[in-house]
C-alpha cells in the first residue's frame, strides 16, 4: 500500500517529478564525472611523475630521503633484488645509486646529480630510457658510458659521442673521477631534470664512488603506484626485521604531489559541497510543497485511521523514489560520460606547459573507479534523504481537524 | 440497548480568556445501537465540533466522552487512530476520497489499514460497491466520477468495516436533490438493515425528517432532541 500510494502520488505532479528526478540526475553525473577526472587527474599525475625516476616503490636505508648522505647504502642489492621480485605484485625491481658531481668539458663545468642505474632493469622503472632523443640508453653490460639531460649537455657544449669528466666526492671523502662517453640524451619535460641530472651504469657508479656492491636505493614498479602502495607491508615482510631498511611509496618519495593532490581535493570538496547543498534545497522545497498542498488530504486519511507514521512512510518512500530515479539516471550517464572520456582522453592545450611539470601529457584520463561512481551518489542520496525528514517531521505533527481546514 | 456513544458534559471551547469560544457546552446525550440521529442547528451552534469530539478528532476541553466503551477523551493520538480505525466511519461533505486511488481501491483503503487480506479485502469491497449502486465503477477514480457517486464510495468505504458507528459531517451539502435523496435512502437503508449507527450533522431538512432522532443545537448546547417513536 505504502509503495503504490507513493509511486501513484509521485505522478499527481508529473512535470514537478520529473523536473525533480532531472536536477538529482544532472547533479550526480556532474559529480561522477567531475569526480572520475578529479583522480583521473590525481592518477595520472602520480604516475607521470613516479614514472620518470621514483619508480612505484623505493626500498632504502632508513633516514636516506631526508638525509641523502652516500654512506647510507644498502649493501648487496642484487641478493634483496633476489627476494622481492618474488612478490607476485612487482614487476620489475633494480637497485640504484646516487652521488653529487661536478661534469667537465674541454670549456664548461656543470654540478649535476649522477644516477647510478642496473642497465638490464632500468627500462621496468623509468621513463628515461624512452626519453633518449639524441642516441641510445644503456646496453646491458654498459661500463664507461653516460647519459645526459639534452639541456645539461647544451650547457656543457658537449655532443652523443663526446667524453665528459666527472668529479665527485666518493664515500668516506675518497675522490670520485672518471671520464665517461656520452651515448645518449634525453628530454624529460621537466626543464630541472633535463638540466641537472646524468645517469651511468651502477656498476661503474659503484666503482668510481668506491661504494663496491652497493646501492643507495633499489627501485620497484608494479602496475601502479597505488596498487603498489598496497602492497608494501608484504614487500617490508621480506627484509630482515634487523636490516634497518625501510619501504618508502609514493606518498613519501613525493611528498609535493601529496601536498598538490590534498589541496586540490579541499577546494574540490567546496564545490561538491555547494552542489549539493543547492540540490539538497531544491529539492526540500519541492519535496515540502508537495506535503503541504495534500495537508488536507493529510487530515482525511488521519480521520479514518492513518497514522501519522504511514503517512511519514508514504512521503519518505516518496523521496526515496524520485533519489533512486534521479540517482540512477545520474549514475548511468555520469558513467557513460566519463567511460568515453576514460577512452579517448581529455586535452587541455593551454594547460600542457603546467602539466608538464608534474611530468604530464596534456591529456587527463578520467578513471572508474566504485570511489568515482558511487561517493558522489550516496551524498547526494543522504543529503536530499536526510532533507526529506523534515517534511516527514511536519506530518507529524499534524491533528486531523485543523489538517482538514487546510484549503 | 447497547451504548455506543456517551457524552458526559463534553466541553470544547476554543481561545483563552476573554476571547474564548465555548463551541460545545456541557453536552450530555447517549447514542445507542441502530439509531439514526440527526444533529441540526444554525451555523456555529457546535454540530461539527461535537461530530469531531465523539470522532476522536478534537479532544474535549472537558468532560467525558465514550464511544463503544473507550474513553475517547483520555487516549493518545496513536490510540485515537486506532479507535477511528476500527470503530468509527466518516462521511465528510466534500467525499474526501484519495485521489490517486480507484473507487475499488478507495474503499479497499481502510480494510488495508486494518491488515486484511488482499482476497478478503477485495471480495468485501466489490460486494460493498454494489451494494452502493457503483457495479461496474469500481476502477475509476474519484475525478471520474460524479458528486453523487463520490458520496457513495465515501459512504462504502465507511461502511465497509462494519464500524459501531458512522459520523456524517453534512454529506447531502454538495449533491443535488436527486442525488441526495439518493444517498439518503442509501443510508436508511444500511441503518434499517444492518442496524448501523449514524450521526449525521446537517442543515437539511429531507435529512432531518428522515432521522428518527433529531437532536437540535443552539449555541453550543442541545436545545432539542427528540426521538420518533416508530
Amino acid at each position: 500500500m505504502i509503495f503504490a500510494l507513493a509511486r501513484r502520488n509521485l505522478w499527481r505532479q508529473p512535470r514537478r517529478t520529473i523536473l525533480s528526478t532531472l536536477a538529482i540526475a544532472l547533479t550526480t553525473t556532474l559529480m561522477v564525472f567531475m569526480l572520475s577526472f578529479q583522480f583521473g587527474g590525481y592518477l595520472g599525475m602520480i604516475e607521470s611523475s613516479m614514472a620518470l625516476f621514483d619508480g612505484h616503490l623505493q626500498i632504502q636505508v632508513k633516514g636516506y630521503k631526508k638525509d641523502p648522505s652516500i654512506r647510507k647504502t644498502i649493501d648487496n642489492p642484487n641478493n634483496l633484488l633476489s627476494k622481492i621480485i618474488q612478490n607476485p605484485k612487482v614487476k620489475h625491481a633494480g637497485g640504484r645509486a646516487n652521488g653529487f658531481g661536478l661534469l667537465s668539458s674541454p670549456t664548461r663545468s656543470f654540478g649535476a646529480m649522477i644516477i647510478g642505474v642496473q642497465p638490464e632493469h632500468e627500462p621496468g622503472l623509468s621513463t628515461v630510457p624512452k626519453k633518449i632523443v639524441e642516441g641510445r640508453f644503456f646496453s646491458q653490460g654498459a661500463d664507461n658510458e653516460i647519459i645526459l639531460g639534452q639541456r645539461l649537455a647544451q650547457n656543457l657544449g658537449l655532443k652523443v659521442g663526446d667524453a665528459v669528466t666527472l668529479l665527485g666526492t666518493g664515500l668516506n671523502g675518497s675522490m670520485a673521477v672518471d671520464s665517461l662517453q656520452i651515448i645518449g640524451l634525453f628530454k624529460s619535460g621537466i626543464p630541472e631534470i633535463d638540466r641537472r641530472f646524468a645517469e651511468m651504469p651502477l656498476t661503474r657508479f659503484q666503482e668510481t664512488f668506491s661504494i663496491p656492491d652497493q646501492a643507495h636505493s633499489i627501485v620497484l614498479s608494479g602496475a601502479s603506484a597505488i596498487a603498489l602502495q598496497e602492497e608494501k607491508e608484504n614487500i617490508l615482510a621480506l627484509l630482515d626485521s634487523d636490516s634497518n631498511l625501510v619501504v618508502l611509496d609514493w606518498t613519501e618519495l613525493q611528498p609535493p604531489i601529496l601536498q598538490a593532490i590534498l589541496l586540490d581535493m579541499s577546494s574540490a570538496l567546496l564545490i561538491y559541497v555547494v552542489l549539493i547543498i543547492v540540490v539538497t534545497f531544491s529539492l526540500l522545497n519541492s519535496l515540502l510543497m508537495s506535503v503541504l498542498e495534500r495537508t488536507r488530504e493529510f487530515g482525511m486519511l488521519m480521520a479514518l485511521g492513518m497514522k501519522p507514521a504511514i503517512l511519514g512512510k508514504v512521503v519518505w518512500v516518496e523521496t526515496l523514489m524520485l533519489i533512486l530515479f534521479g540517482v540512477l539516471t545520474g549514475l548511468l550517464f555520469g558513467y557513460a560520460i566519463s567511460e568515453y572520456y576514460h577512452q579517448t582522453g581529455i586535452y587541455f592545450e593551454a594547460m600542457e606547459e603546467m602539466m608538464a611539470e608534474f611530468g604530464m601529457s596534456g591529456s587527463i584520463y578520467p578513471i572508474i573507479h566504485p570511489f568515482t561512481l558511487f561517493a558522489g551518489p550516496l551524498f547526494i542520496s543522504l543529503s536530499i534523504a536526510l532533507a526529506g525528514l523534515y517534511p516527514i517531521l511536519r506530518i507529524r505533527r499534524l491533528e486531523p481537524v485543523m489538517a482538514m481546514r487546510k484549503i | 440497548m447497547t451504548t455506543i456513544v456517551h457524552c458526559n458534559a463534553a466541553t470544547k471551547t476554543y481561545g483563552q480568556d476573554e476571547v474564548e469560544v465555548h463551541a460545545v457546552q456541557a453536552v450530555t446525550v447517549e447514542v445507542t445501537k441502530g439509531e439514526f440521529v440527526s444533529l441540526s442547528g444554525p451555523s456555529g451552534s457546535g454540530k461539527t465540533t461535537l461530530l469531531n469530539l465523539i470522532g476522536g478528532l478534537d479532544r474535549p476541553t472537558s468532560g467525558e466522552i465514550t464511544v463503544d466503551g473507550s474513553r475517547v477523551d483520555q487516549m493518545k493520538k496513536a490510540d485515537l487512530a486506532e479507535l477511528r480505525l476500527h470503530k468509527i466511519g466518516f462521511v465528510f461533505q466534500a467525499y474526501n476520497l484519495i485521489p490517486v486511488l480507484s473507487a475499488l481501491e478507495n474503499i479497499e483503503f481502510i480494510m488495508q489499514l486494518q491488515g486484511i487480506s488482499p482476497d478478503i479485502r477485495r471480495k468485501q469491497a466489490l460486494s460493498i460497491l454494489n451494494e452502493v449502486g457503483l457495479e461496474g465503477l469500481g476502477d475509476r477514480r474519484p475525478a471520474e466520477l460524479s458528486g453523487g457517486q463520490q458520496q457513495r464510495v465515501a459512504v462504502a468505504r465507511a461502511i465497509v468495516s462494519e464500524p459501531a458507528i458512522i459520523l456524517a459531517d453534512e454529506p447531502t451539502a454538495n449533491l443535488d436533490s436527486a442525488t441526495a435523496e439518493e444517498l439518503l435512502n442509501l443510508m436508511e437503508s444500511l441503518n434499517r438493515n444492518k442496524q448501523i449507527t449514524f450521526i449525521v450533522a446537517t442543515h437539511d431538512q429531507r435529512v432531518i425528517d428522515l432521522t428518527r432522532r433529531r437532536i437540535r443545537m443552539v449555541d453550543g448546547r442541545i436545545d432539542t432532541d427528540v426521538t420518533e417513536a416508530d
